[in-house]
């Protein structure tokens, strides 16, 4: 154990913190190095000196002071305790008084509540049926449709062309108009073809707020098929 | 502990009792420990009890994590903290009409009749040494001290009330002692007695 460890641990062991193995060895070391001795011998005076010092007494005038300041002190608290006694007991009160005048009411309270929900479930369940059956002449709830293709005869010689046609509010085809790609030559031809398939198709018009109204619809032929998108 | 419960419920329901026994129970310890921390008897007094006020006053927050003793002592160690700081920046040069210690009169030394006159003069000496060098303590290393070596309180009470870990407990107390034992070589010289040299044992 070298000088600067046992120095550390001289306050320690005054105090008897250290474990034996330590003591012995600190012990053992004191007894050899006349410089960790003084230092021990030294830090013994000073704790001697200092239990050695006497405490000056607390004077009569100070006990005096200090006990009238508890009595003080004692009835302040003793009024702060009644003042909080007061409250809790009033609290006490207040909430008997509101609980009993509550009690009455809550079992009609609760009992209305139960039936009026029994009631509305029952009340719901058989208008259920009458609600979801549709009516006939019933207007959709959408705001506006767009024009229907209901049914076309068409013979075309190309594989597919769309053909954008204006409805007017019957159903009657009013315009139409060929995509601008076709060459002039297949154009005549095609708005020929396209004009008399059109004479004998039927469009379901377009409608706004249920009422029917002209409306353009785009319509796609193909050789064996067709399809129609608004 | 359950006197220390009994006593704590005293003090909440506002029992004098409770208030008395406190009062006598800790009035010295609380001023001695004050006193030798802030070197002055007036000023101990003042701040004795301003410590019994706000542990009257804060009862309700004691949770008991800790020893009513070390609370108390805790209390102290702040007040007598905090008034030394103001005391610092705020205190004037006085000077005494009478050379004498306050609290203390001539007569006091002259009670004990079984030591010599030599024995009183280097006893008082010794007294007024160590106070001196308490004095001039680092107030830090001085709490710890006082409360080691004085209050006889265990490092873990020390570490309680000045909320601090074991391990610097431990460090100041090592380093209030030996700052004590420096400042007692330097002012008494060898030629006196209190040169540390003991003779290596046999």
């Amino acid at each position: 154990m070298d000088c600067l460890h046992v120095q550390w641990m001289l306050s320690a062991f005054l105090d008897g913190r250290i474990v034996d193995s330590e003591k012995r060895s600190l012990e053992e070391h004191l007894k050899t190095c006349a410089e960790c001795g003084g230092r021990h011998a030294g830090m013994v005076a000073v704790q001697t000196t200092l239990r050695d010092v006497p405490v000056r007494k607390v004077d009569r005038h100070l006990s005096l002071s200090l006990r009238s300041m508890a009595s003080r002190e004692a009835a302040r608290r003793r009024r702060q305790v009644d003042f909080r006694a007061k409250v809790h007991d009033l609290t006490g009160r207040l909430s008997f008084w509101a609980s009993g005048l509550m009690k009455p009411l809550a079992l009609p309270a609760a009992g209305g509540l139960a039936t009026a929900v029994l009631l509305f479930v029952a009340v719901m369940t058989s208008f259920q049926g009458i609600i979801s059956a549709p009516q006939p002449g019933d207007v959709p709830t959408v705001l506006a449709t767009e024009a229907l293709l209901k049914s076309t005869l068409l013979d075309t010689a190309l594989e597919e062309i769309n053909v954008e046609v204006l409805v007017d509010e019957q159903g009657r085809v009013t315009d139409y108009s060929l995509p601008k790609d076709i060459d002039m030559a297949a154009r005549q031809e095609l708005k020929r073809e396209i004009g008399k398939s059109l004479l004998f198709s039927k469009f379901q018009p377009a409608t706004t707020f249920g009422q029917p109204t002209s409306g353009w619809v785009r319509v796609k032929f193909r050789r064996t098929q067709l399809e129609v998108r608004g | 502990m359950p006197e220390e419960q009994v006593l704590l419920e005293g003090l909440r329901s506002g029992d004098e009792t409770a208030y008395e026994l406190l009062i006598a129970h800790f009035q010295q310890p609380v001023f001695g420990l004050v006193q030798r921390l802030i070197d002055d008897h007036n000023e101990a007094s003042d701040v004795t009890q301003e410590v019994f006020l706000k542990i009257f006053r804060s009862v309700n927050q004691f949770r008991g994590e800790s020893s009513l003793k070390t609370w108390i002592y805790r209390i102290a160690v702040n007040e007598a903290y905090n008034r030394r700081r103001w005391f610092g920046r705020h205190r004037k040069p006085e000077t005494e009409l009478e050379a004498q210690e306050p609290g203390r009169s001539h007569l006091d030394h002259l009670h004990d009749r079984s030591r010599s006159p030599y024995d009183l003069v280097l006893n008082e000496e010794w007294k007024s040494a160590i106070e001196k060098a308490l004095a001039g303590l680092n107030p830090a290393f001085r709490s710890a001290v006082v409360l080691r070596d004085l209050e006889d309180l265990s490092y873990e009470e020390i570490a309680d009330v000045l909320d601090i870990s074991l391990g610097t407990v431990k460090s100041r107390i090592l380093r209030g002692r030996e700052s004590l034992r420096r400042a007692l070589i330097e002012q008494f010289e060898p030629a006196r007695g209190f040169a540390f040299s003991p003779q290596p044992a046999d």
